[in-house]
Formats: C-alpha cells, structure tokens, sequence
C-alpha cells in the first residue's frame, strides 16, 4: 500500500468520492487529509470527532504530538489494515496480515520505530502500539546492556558501587522463578 | 526523570581493544566471589556505547542515527512496562542494568521470587526493588548457607551448602535463622508486598504468621515448615488461605510438633482451605475429624511421612468433599483402624494415590481400601509390599475406572488379573516397570478385557524397557566396545 500525501494546502482537495475525508494537521504544519475510516482507527481522532457534534468536513484537526514522519508510517500501517478489512470484514487474512507488517517493519529505523510508538501512543491506536512494543522488544530481545541504553537513548545512572551491588545482589540474594 | 543524550564523541572513535560485554560476567561460574571478577574487569566507559564492536554491522546505523538525534527519548512508563513485559525472563537482570529507572520499572514485572539471603529482606533491598511480588519462597533464605563451601547437603525439601565440620547437631543451633529474626522479615516483606498470594517459610512463630494475615489479605498459599501447634495459632488470621503445606518434622534438620491441637485451631480458623498436605505431622482421629468438619470446602488432602496416632482413618468419612487422597513416602496407613463398622468412607473421594508407601500391614490396607470405596482413580508409585494378596484388598473398591502401577514388583499377571476383571468400569490401564507381570502370562479374559479399554498403557518389563531407550546409543553393552576408543 501506497501512502498518499495530500497537497500541504490547507484548502481541501476537491473530493467527489462518497468517502469522507478528515483532515489532520501534523506539529510542522502538513495536513494530511484521511478517509473517514482509516483516521476513526486512531481513537483520538475518533472521540474528537464523537465527542464534538459541530465538526465540520471542513474542520482540520491538530495533532501537535505527532511529526509528519511519523503520520506517512502511521497511515500507511491503518491504510493497509482497512484494506485488509474491507476484503475480509469477518476474519484478517493472518498470512497476508502477516507478511505486511514484516515488510513494513523492516524499513524502519530504531529511530523511526521509537517516533512511532510515541505517536501511536498519543493517537491511541491500540493494535499498532501493540504492534509496536512487540517490534521493539523484539529488537532488543536477549541483547547487551550497552545496546539497550543505545538504543533508548539512555544514560547509565549507576554508580560503580552501586552497580557491583547489584551484580552481587543477583549472584547471592535471590533467584527468579518461571511463573506458572 | 530525563534522558539527555551526552555530548557524544565523534562516532568512527575506535578503540584499541575488545571490551568485555556484561553478558558474559553472568555467566562466568567460576568459584571467586562475583566481587572479586567485578573489581578486576575495567568497566567501559558508559559514556560512550560504541566501545562494543561485536555488534552486527546494524548497530552502525543505529549508532549514526542515534548520535545524529539531538530529541531526547521519553517514552513513558506505561509505553516502557509494555516493552519489557514482552522481553524473556533471561533479560530481566540485564534490562534492571540499564539505569535506575528500568531497574524501578523491571522490578516491578517481577512477582515471584525465590530469596537466598535473609539480609536482601532485612535491608528493605527486596521490597524497594520489588514490590509487586505475590510469590516469594524464603526456604533458601532461612537456611545459613555457607556460601564459600563446594560442599552441598540435599534433604527432602531444602539444599544447602555447608562447612567440612557439620553435623546434625549444628542444625538447630546455628543453620536455621532464629525465629525473631524470621519473624521481623517476614513482617517487613508482608508490609511492602501487600499483594502477597504465595508464602513458603521456615521457622516462622505465630507473631509473625499474623503481621503477615493483617497485611496480606490476599494470602492464599502458604508452606510453613517447622511449623508447631503454637504456630498454627496465627492461621486463624489468614482468612482467605486455601492451599496450606505444613511441615513438622525434618529428620536431622528440626523436629516440631503439630498435633490434634494444632489441627483443631487450624480447622476453625481457615474454613476455605482446599488443599491441605500435612508433612511429619502427629494427631489422631480428632484432628482429622475438625478438619473434615470445618473445612467444608477441602477437596485435597496430602499426607506426607504421617506420624498420626491409630484410628485416624475413620475420620476421612467426615471429609465430605474429598477428592484426592494421597499419601506419600508413609511408613505406615494406620496402625489400628478399629472395626469395620466404624470406618465409614469418604463420600466424593475420586482420587487416591499411594507414592513410596510401606503396604505391609493389611489391616492397614485395607481399612484405607474401605473408607475410599467410592473411589474412581488409583495410582501406586513405588509401593513397597503390595503383593497380591494386598492388592486384592482393593477389589472392595467397585467404582475403579482408572488405575495406575508402576514399581509394582511383587505383583504378578495373575493378581493383577484377578483384581481388574472385577471391575466393571475400567476404562484406563497403565502398567509400567512391574517385574514380574509378564506378558507371557497374560490370560485371554486379561486381553479381551485390555482390548475394550479405552486407553492402555502396558509396559511392565523393565528390562525391554531399558533396552528400548539405549538402542542405538552403543551403551549398555558390556565391556570392550563400550569403553571403544574413540
């Protein structure tokens, strides 16, 4: 699937089709105009537009947390799975379903992948930000603790000290057990 | 809480040589303390992550984009909690490694947990780290383990490492963590782990059984070993307690003493036990009977190397609904039942199970055969005297539909036989490692019978059995080739 961009204008395109369009404007100012059912798969825009009766097709809502990068991935990942609905409404051909999200994974960067699970977050789609994480556990899956760090971007904030204690801590002081 | 990249070097810094990577200082078993390998490793320098080069070449564009990204990265806690619940448990110390926040956020993933060292509870270290604990095994903890020693004493249900110059008589006094200072630990995990579901302990007093009730309300399982009457005083407290392990005696280890008394206060008090396994304890029919009287919902009943006074057996009947009965490594059932009028049964039994049982005693025997007559499944495992004469006893049960043997050896075809064609709802066979049932000896009214069942499993030469595992592995074989040199 295809993402596509609408013009940066803010003035709508004209739109014959019987699908309604909902504009949404990224933190740098691009408008992205979506169909209805794709943009009600992010709850945000969904309770918005629920919640407030005198929206218009005209109305353009702002979404400050979320950069233009992050809203190409975003659409395509709801676009494709709108798809996926419309042909199989009753059941997600899971081989299909499969297959796109490894691919659509692939080509992000760590970077990329973090962007989006913070934008997933803030729009509320359930299914990718579980998607996500999973992608991103995934990633780090069984690696280094520099890697981890390097990966999140985090800083070590452990003393030596402290850090030997916690070694000695799990050598001596307890023992995981498998939960049933 | 923020994490600001630092001021990073330029990215193509290489390094002269290899740094050790963390992952391998875990697995580095050797016999030096763990503190003596951190003090010799020079820790990398954490500011700068691409000292390691044993990465994928992925990580070299992880690393550009990284130190190209001038946003910091805040994921929030929630976000953060999901990703690491999603990670293997193998990761949880190295991700708890990564700063002090995922070490918060780790810590409180983790809910069960096995202590090895009183002093990670007495320092609050254990609730700070983890709060959310609803499991926690302090057996280890309450041992004083030697922790130099290559030496390793294994008893029943506790392993320890102790000094060349143990003995029994050091036990009591000096392995076994006084009962203050169990108490104090347990008060302080009870307080910080509200959400306690599981507890299993050593040594515990009565004091300490109820800080643990008034914090707990959620105590549902508890293993109280060198548990006494006076322990059991406590109990009362623990309102919602369904499953309960007690163990009194420990031979070589500690001996304690739980009777009828101790029964008795403990059937008043925890009137929603299901599970109840009594390990090395005493008491008589009075006990028995509270229990069974009480404890309405009790459904499963372990006694384990019983030291009961004779003519408790007849106290089962007042267990109304009793499903599983079991006994395991007892010396002996019930040394004197009483008469057979007096013995009542078990109304709901459904399960009985024998495991290391001394069946000698056939009076024994077949007093527990009459009080479980209702019974549908019966497992023997390792069983020692259940010839068949003794096995016969058990025809008096009429409602068998399962039946398990297995280390059986005294029993033969015909025993076997004789006792399984009487009965009529046998549906599922199992005859495993019993030397001397032969197939040989199988009768055509044995095998007309084995073919209306639904499920056999019929193994009971040992021997073959054996030698059907080795094939092919070239051991088992006597001298030369075995010892082949390669």
């Amino acid at each position: 699937m295809s993402s596509s961009i609408a013009s940066s204008s803010s003035s709508s395109s004209s739109s014959s089709k019987k699908e309604k369009k909902i504009s949404l404007k990224t933190s740098d100012g691009e408008v992205f105009e979506v169909e209805e059912p794709v943009a009600m798969q992010l709850e945000i825009v969904r309770s918005f537009f629920a919640d407030n009766e005198d929206v218009t097709e005209q109305t353009v809502m702002p979404l400050p947390n979320v950069s233009t990068a992050a809203m190409h991935g975003i659409l395509e990942y709801c676009r494709a799975h709108e798809e996926f609905r419309r042909r199989m409404p009753e059941a997600a051909p899971e081989e299909e379903v499969r297959a796109f999200e490894a691919g659509y994974v692939d080509r992000k960067s760590n970077e990329e992948l973090k962007e989006m699970i913070l934008a997933a977050n803030y729009l509320n789609i359930s299914k990718l930000l579980d998607f996500l994480t999973g992608v991103a556990a995934k990633r780090i899956e069984n690696k280094s603790v520099e890697y981890v760090r390097a990966f999140f971007g985090v800083e070590n904030d452990f003393t030596p000290e402290e850090e030997a204690n916690l070694r000695r801590e799990y050598e001596w002081a307890f023992e995981g057990v498998d939960e049933d | 809480m923020s994490f600001l990249d630092q001021n990073r070097t330029s990215p193509d810094r290489s390094v002269k040589k290899r740094q050790p990577r963390w992952s391998e200082l875990w697995l580095n078993k050797k016999t030096t303390p763990l503190k003596h390998v951190v003090f010799n490793i020079q820790l990398p320098d954490t500011k700068d992550p691409k000292n390691n080069n044993n990465h994928q070449n992925s990580n070299k564009s992880l690393i550009s984009n990284f130190s190209g990204s001038d946003r910091t990265l805040l994921l929030n806690d929630d976000i953060l909690l999901r990703i690491l619940s999603k990670l293997p448990v193998s990761q949880r110390n190295t991700n708890s490694l990564v700063c002090k926040r995922w070490l918060n956020l780790q810590g409180r993933l983790v809910r069960s947990l096995k202590v090895l060292d009183w002093d990670f509870i007495e320092s609050g270290r254990l609730i700070s780290r983890f709060p959310n604990l609803s499991n926690v095994d302090l057996i280890s903890g309450c041992l004083v383990s030697s922790r130099d020693s290559p030496l390793l004493l294994s008893h029943k249900l506790v392993s320890l490492h102790v000094d060349s110059w143990f003995s029994s008589f050091h036990v009591q006094n000096y392995l076994l963590l006084p009962t203050d200072m169990v108490d104090r630990g347990i008060k302080a995990l009870a307080s910080g782990c509200p959400n306690l579901r599981r507890l299993v302990v050593i040594g515990a007093s009565e004091l300490g059984l109820l800080s643990v009730a008034e914090e707990c309300l959620t105590l549902q399982e508890l293993e109280l070993h060198k548990c006494s009457d006076n322990v059991l005083r406590g109990i009362a407290a623990c309102e919602n307690l369904q499953i309960l392990k007690l163990v009194g005696n420990m031979d070589g280890f500690y001996s304690s003493l739980v009777s009828d008394i101790g029964l008795t206060i403990l059937a008043q008090g925890c009137k929603r036990l299901v599970k109840l396994e009594l390990s090395s304890c005493e008491g008589s029919f009075d006990g028995i009977k509270a229990i069974g009287q009480c404890c309405q919902m009790l459904e499963e009943l372990t006694f384990s190397d019983h030291r009961m006074d004779g003519g408790w057996l007849a106290a089962l009947s007042y267990c109304e609904n009793l499903k599983t009965l079991r006994f395991v490594s007892c010396k002996r059932i019930d040394p004197s039942p009483g008469p057979d009028e007096y013995l009542g049964s078990c109304p709901a039994l459904e399960r009985l199970q024998l495991q290391k049982c001394q069946l000698r005693d056939k009076k024994s025997v077949r007093a527990m055969f009459r009080v479980c007559e209702a019974v549908r499944e019966v497992v023997f495992q390792d069983c020692w005297g259940l010839d068949n004469d003794m096995f016969s006893l058990a025809s008096v049960c009429r409602r068998i539909k399962f039946l398990s043997l297995e280390g059986c050896s005294l029993l033969t075809t015909e025993g076997l036989e004789s006792a399984v064609l009487s009965w009529t709802e046998l549906q599922d066979l199992r005859v495993v490692s019993c030397k001397n049932i032969k197939d040989s000896e199988v009768s055509p009214a044995l095998s007309t019978l084995f073919s209306i069942l639904k499920e056999l499993k019929w193994r009971p030469d040992t021997k073959s059995l054996l030698a059907s595992n080795l094939a092919g592995t070239g051991m088992g074989k006597r001298g030369g080739k075995f010892f082949k040199k390669t």
